[in-house]
């Protein structure tokens, strides 16, 4: 598929569809009957101290949240007020969460296994339940809601699954027209909806198939088609495309950003794939043991990192920075000055690099780099050898016209500051 | 002179008794399938639902279900229909005969379809339900309409396996004069020392597993679709 331009944002920003007020989760607390859902259900019930602030303390190592649950190892991470570990078995899968999503945006939440963002994004469903703060979806209040209550914001909200969770025993037909059974629609409007669905998705030859016999794609495609079947003004795709090729995954994304152009779509994407923010999202929010540790425009987060969570997750897409492994396999074929020119949103779409060595004794060769679409403006970086008598007045130009890393020669190296703080990756 | 008749099958002697024999066990086994069968799935349901974690999770009605289900189960069906024969007195008004066979026979084919129920609703993917339940569809509305169709095709093989247990414990009805097969084997067969009754009857009940089992395993391809 061509990389169409993304809509820069479908609706009027700044009118919240979604907002998180302190929200936290936590598994394995002693609870009755809050649950619906059996399968997320995990860690023991033990009872567990509480902070001072009469919060239940933060459980380090394994962190639920994700289909697995990853071990995610304690280190210096700037993660403010970071409580003690305990071991009681007890997990903040999300942990006083504070977010907005703008109605008609694309929001992506990334993170690893385990960070909690599939526990974050079932809470907007209610699909788990939060153990405090406040979850307003449209301006309903979630965490108030009955079960009734729940079952008509539930035909608002559509939900796609990595694992696609077609009905195997059901026509594709009947797997797009289920939630139209369940919204009462008359036979032969649940028929003339169906056929438009699939005829969005592009699957109008495959209504009377069962899901075993689609492609890892096609299944998904059906997901998406059953969960705009009611016309819900949210879609949550959780890890929509985690089992896809990349081919594939392309598609859906290309369908997900159709749907968020045409029909107005307020999209919140699961993943822990860098590339499907970049590709697809408005703005991002970086999860890490339960919190969201940044978040903003997809664009300023790629080209300015705050967390290093977040500039390994931006490493995964790019590849773009070279790391120390590198930078000392470069060091031996180039031993002149080694330094890392970003092209930053300053209107250009280049590196100019004729101006920085115009006039001056120097060459400069690129080493490495990678340069790709962020939002559909052009990011990324290169590494650039200097050598010649003009080195320093030649970073000391592209010092002037953007932003440089200077990792020195192999005589005086230089470290990359984001290496320190990548490290524990 | 005349000497015990053994091993031979008189057609005129035999024949019709055969077919009466074969007559009962089918109404036995028809009734018991149809009627505990029923019973059982909606006591599976309550079991599977009922369990922990599950849609209703509710630990009192589980205990209660799950041990009741325990208790009967292990009893050996010959020692059950004697137990529960003042409760079949009540019930059906007579001890002896097929209807009062029929009685302990659904009673226990309620508990074994139960189980056969639970374990294959456990199986079925979460993932499933929670696409239900994020549609916004009821929880029973989940366990009826998403599970039950979902798991049909284990549910129909089930019920075949279930026949086999009928069948077996329909032998043992002939103890109250519940004729059937099983009691032609015994009393014409195996007290009158002609062995060629009782392989008959053998060879008739494994005439109709078989064509059970091939019934159940169609249907059950035509319900799967994976």
């Amino acid at each position: 598929m061509s990389a169409t331009p993304a809509p820069t944002t479908g609706a009027a920003p700044g009118t919240p569809i979604i907002r998180f007020t302190d929200v936290t989760k936590v598994f394995g607390r002693p609870r009755r009957g809050a649950g619906d859902k059996p399968s997320r259900r995990r860690g023991t019930t033990v009872g567990l101290p509480a902070t001072t602030d009469g919060r239940i303390a933060r459980t380090g190592g394994v962190v639920g949240g994700g289909g697995m649950g990853m071990v995610i190892p304690d280190g210096p991470v700037d993660v403010p007020e970071t409580d003690p570990g305990t071991s009681s078995g007890q997990v903040r899968a999300v942990d006083g969460v504070t977010l907005e999503i703008e109605r008609g945006e694309v929001f992506g939440v990334v993170g690893y296994s385990g960070a909690g963002k599939s526990t974050l994004v079932r809470l907007i469903n209610a699909l788990e339940r939060a153990d405090s703060g406040r979850i307003e979806v449209d301006g309903r209040d979630v965490t108030a809601l009955g079960e009734r209550g729940l079952r008509s914001l539930r035909a608002d909200i559509g939900m796609v699954f990595q694992q696609f969770n077609l009905f195997s025993a059901r026509t594709v037909a009947a797997n797009v027209g289920y939630p139209l059974r369940l919204a009462g629609w008359s036979r032969i409007a649940r028929r003339e909806r169906v056929a438009e669905l699939l005829d969005f998705v592009g699957l109008a030859d495959k209504a009377r198939q069962y899901p075993a016999q689609l492609s890892g794609g096609q299944k998904q495609r059906v997901g998406i088609a059953r969960a705009l079947a009611t016309s819900p003004s949210i879609l949550l795709a959780d890890e929509a495309t985690s089992a896809l090729d990349p081919e594939t995954t392309r598609d859906v994304l290309d369908l997900l950003r159709r749907a968020n152009r045409e029909l107005g779509l307020t999209i919140v994407v699961i993943t822990h794939e860098m590339s499907v923010v970049q590709y697809a999202c408005h703005r991002v929010a970086v999860m890490e043991q339960g919190r969201v540790v940044e978040s903003g425009p997809v664009y300023s987060v790629f080209a300015d990192p705050q967390q290093p969570a977040t500039q390994r997750f931006i490493q995964t897409a790019l590849h773009d920075r070279p790391g120390p492994d590198v930078v000392e396999r470069l060091r031996e074929r180039h031993p002149g000055r080694l330094v890392v020119v970003t092209l930053q949103e300053t209107g250009r779409s280049s590196i100019e690099l004729t101006a920085a060595t115009r006039g001056l004794d120097v060459t400069a060769n690129v080493v490495f780099g990678g340069l790709t679409e962020v939002q559909d403006r052009p990011f990324g970086s290169v590494t650039i050898e200097l050598a010649g008598p003009g080195t320093d007045e030649a970073v000391a130009r592209l010092a002037q016209h953007a932003s440089i890393t200077d990792l020195g020669t192999a005589v005086a190296p230089a470290a990359d500051p984001r290496w320190e703080q990548g490290a524990r990756s | 002179m005349t000497i015990l008749a053994a091993n031979e099958f008189q057609w005129d002697y035999h024949g019709p008794m055969l077919w009466t024999a074969i007559g009962e066990t089918l109404q036995m086994v028809l009734v018991t399938l149809v009627v505990g069968g029923l019973i059982g799935l909606v006591l599976g349901l309550a079991l599977y639902g009922t369990r922990r974690g599950s849609m209703f999770e509710n630990r009192i009605v589980y205990g209660v279900l799950n041990t009741v289900v325990n208790i009967v189960r292990p009893i050996p069906f010959i020692i059950f229909i004697t137990a529960v024969r003042p409760l079949t007195l009540e019930v059906i008004g007579r001890s002896l005969g097929t209807a009062a066979a029929i009685f302990p026979m659904i009673i226990m084919c309620v508990m074994a379809t139960s189980r056969i129920v639970e374990q294959n609703l456990v199986a079925s993917d979460a993932g499933v339900i929670e696409a239900a339940r994020a549609m916004g569809a009821s929880r029973m509305h989940v366990l009826l309409r998403v599970l039950v169709p979902e798991q049909l095709a284990p549910l129909v093989l089930g019920y075949a396996f279930l026949f086999v247990g009928v069948l077996d414990m329909s032998a043992m009805a002939g103890a109250i004069g519940g004729g059937g097969l099983g009691q032609f084997a015994l009393t014409y067969g195996y007290q009158r020392y002609n062995d060629y009754i009782t392989w008959i009857a053998v060879a008739v009940m494994i005439v109709l597993v078989q064509v059970v089992q091939q019934l159940g395993n169609w249907l059950a391809r035509r319900t799967l679709h994976r």
